[in-house]
């Protein structure tokens, strides 16, 4: 409610501007197309780096120092702290990096942010980079319609920093308009006063643009043409630091405890900093000058100065929480706790998650498992086994044999409460997911969707099965008995070598297992294995007998190798070995 | 065009891989593994081990042969 009035109040306002304040509408104009160039960016990235950030990102969180080093240079290379959080929160959500690596990314980031200043005082306020901007953005477009994503990608990045400079060129020439009719320096408040009164402005600007970049531009900008005094300036950049987390605080309220924790470590990191810098805001301005002065910054280059604080007061930051890192994971972990673990209500289709295929597929992938562990535990009663009694039994034919057949599973109930509703959010999930991916990514989701089929298809196999299990355990005919205790070893054998394998490292010990199964389970294949045909003639089992063996054979034949598909593309993580386990 | 060698030298940097080279890699790791499995058979005491790793090495083998 509240938020559709304060996006219709902002529009009007924005209406008002554009009508009324001749003076303000390059600005606006400015920051607009400053933003549109931001998502240009993102969107290049995501098609430029064809999963190389993703598996940066997931190889390089292992440490603390690591962490923070690949947060660094993926945003200041990407220019987009907020793509880098996206990928973090959903490779946490997935489980592929620990919090404290998501933590220590996402201060990383802070500082690789700053780079976005750097470049604005260093080249937008200086030269004219509308001149460059406009041949990025003609080459952008038309390497935007290549048939290659890798150029689309790249047509979209010179396109994204095209019109990030000509927004940047915009900005500065309504801050040069505005100066001629209005002088904002007039509104400068030295003192506490004034630092309440700028951080504030700073942190509402964010908030309102959900971009410090944008706002650090607009900041840049305002003071190279001399529209604010430079310690108020300082005051604004405090402000847009703790305004953009919480943008990120306000993005998380959809998503699961992952993303709150990163958004909340992002708070209680910006937040820290920003206090600590506040009180200590003069001798840090002072301390400023001072190192621009050794390192060549002119003292009335106010643009580069904001700069190297903005830099020096993330670095301060990093410095600062980085020992109570470990705190704050085990304060964040407490704070928000996954309610759903034990039900069977998907755990790891995260919304955020979807936008990032790697990620996504491993979302996938684990909710996928899940299915499994549900599906076998349904399989297992149905053959009348509990999972703990025969799963790495070192003689699960003695088990089976042994085993009374008491467990009354009704499978379809099963099926109703505790696999359906999963089974439908993983293929919704998947499909939707496949959207945002390239050929081999959306390859691979089907094959999970195909993995999710077929666990589903032999838990429904078991069905009539299970019936002929229970009547026939009840016969006094030994043979039938035994055939059918046979059935229920060869099940319990695949369900107990598919647990085995999952502990596997290697890809090929994995296939090798499975397709050593392949091989014992050909011995359900009872017509062409002629068993039966020797129990009929030795009139060892009647006719009716004889055609239910050969149907439920045929029923858990089917069932085994419908699993053993389910694992090969569950457990095998290499495409190309998975592919050479299906025989031509 | 230069700026098209530079573009499909990025591609081929981060979308490479033909099959050629795939099918290689995958020979590789093969052979690999029947040499640690024949090295694992050598060691194994005992005769159902043993028997377990000759199964293993029979299909190792056959998985080579579909390359």
């Amino acid at each position: 409610m509240l938020r559709k009035y304060y996006f219709q109040f902002f529009l009007l306002s924005l209406a008002f501007l554009f009508f009324y304040g001749e003076n303000y509408k390059i600005i606006i104009s400015g920051v607009a197309i400053f933003l549109v160039g931001m998502v240009f960016v993102e969107d290049g990235f995501k098609l430029f780096s064809g999963g190389v950030l993703e598996r940066a990102l997931q190889a390089s969180t292992d440490t603390l120092l690591k962490a923070i080093g690949t947060g660094f240079v993926a945003t200041a290379i990407m220019q987009s702290s907020s793509l880098v959080s996206v990928i973090v929160i959903s490779f946490l959500s997935a489980e592929l990096i620990t919090l404290s690596g998501a933590v220590g990314v996402v201060f990383g980031a802070n500082i690789g942010t700053t780079a976005t200043a750097w470049i604005v005082s260093s080249f937008g306020v200086k030269i004219d980079i509308a001149t460059f901007a406009m041949p990025m953005i003609t080459f952008g477009v038309v390497l935007k319609f290549a048939q290659s994503r890798s150029y689309q990608g790249f047509g979209k990045i010179l396109l994204g920093i095209g019109f990030v400079f000509l927004g940047i060129d915009y900005m500065k020439d309504g801050f040069e308009v505005l100066q001629q009719t209005f002088d904002m320096s007039k509104f400068a408040v030295e003192g506490y006063l004034g630092a309440f009164v700028y951080i504030s402005l700073g942190v509402v600007a964010t908030v309102i643009m959900h971009s410090s970049s944008a706002a650090m531009a607009i900041i840049i900008t305002a003071l190279a043409t001399n529209q604010i005094v430079y310690i108020n300036a300082l005051e604004l950049v405090i402000g847009a630091n703790v305004g953009t987390t919480i943008t990120a605080i306000l993005g998380s309220l959809s998503s699961n405890a992952n993303g709150k924790r990163v958004a909340t470590a992002h708070f209680i990191f910006n937040a820290a900093t920003a206090l600590v810098v506040t009180v200590f805001l003069y001798p840090l301005s002072d301390f400023t000058t001072f190192l621009a002065s050794k390192i060549g910054i002119a003292d009335s280059d106010y643009a580069m100065k904001l700069a190297l604080f903005h830099t020096i007061f993330n670095i301060l930051g990093t410095l600062l929480i980085t020992p109570f890192t470990n705190r704050l994971v085990k304060y964040l972990e407490t704070l928000f706790v996954e309610v759903n673990i034990h039900s069977l209500k998907p755990l790891y289709l995260d919304k955020v998650v979807i936008n990032v295929p790697h990620a996504a597929i491993e979302a996938i992938r684990k909710e996928t498992i899940r299915l499994y562990e549900s599906a076998i535990e349904a399989i297992a009663h149905s053959i009348s086994l509990h999972r703990h009694i025969f799963i790495k039994s070192p003689d699960i034919e003695n088990v089976v044999k042994n085993s009374e057949i008491s467990i009354n599973a009704d499978i379809d109930e099963f099926y109703a409460q505790k696999i359906k509703s999963l089974y439908s959010d993983i293929i919704h999930y998947a499909t939707l997911s496949q959207e945002n991916m390239n050929q081999e990514n959306q390859n691979h989701v089907y094959e999970l969707k195909l993995a999710s089929r077929e666990i589903v298809e032999a838990m429904k196999n078991m069905r009539d099965l299970q019936k002929n299990i229970f009547y026939y355990s009840k016969s006094k005919n030994s043979y039938i008995k035994d055939e059918y205790n046979h059935i229920r070893i060869q099940i319990a054998k695949t369900i107990d070598t598919i647990e085995r394998l999952k502990e596997h490292v290697d890809d090929l010990d994995v296939l090798s297992s499975i397709e050593l199964l392949k091989e014992s389970t050909k011995a359900l294949d009872s017509i062409k294995n002629s068993r039966i045909d020797a129990l009929i003639r030795e009139n060892r089992v009647d006719s009716k007998m004889a055609t239910s063996l050969i149907n439920d054979s045929a029923f858990a034949y089917d069932v085994t190798q419908k699993l053993l598909r389910a694992a090969t593309i569950l457990w095998i993580k290499d495409r190309d070995i998975r592919i050479l386990g299906e025989e031509k | 065009m230069k700026i098209n060698k530079v573009l499909d030298g990025i591609e081929k940097l981060f979308f490479s891989d033909n099959d050629e080279k795939k099918q290689e890699k995958i020979k590789e790791k093969l052979l690999k593994k029947i040499e640690e499995t024949k090295q694992e058979l050598k060691d194994a005491p005992l005769a159902e081990e043993q028997e377990n790793l000759k199964e293993k090495l029979s299909v190792l083998k056959k998985l080579l042969k579909r390359v």
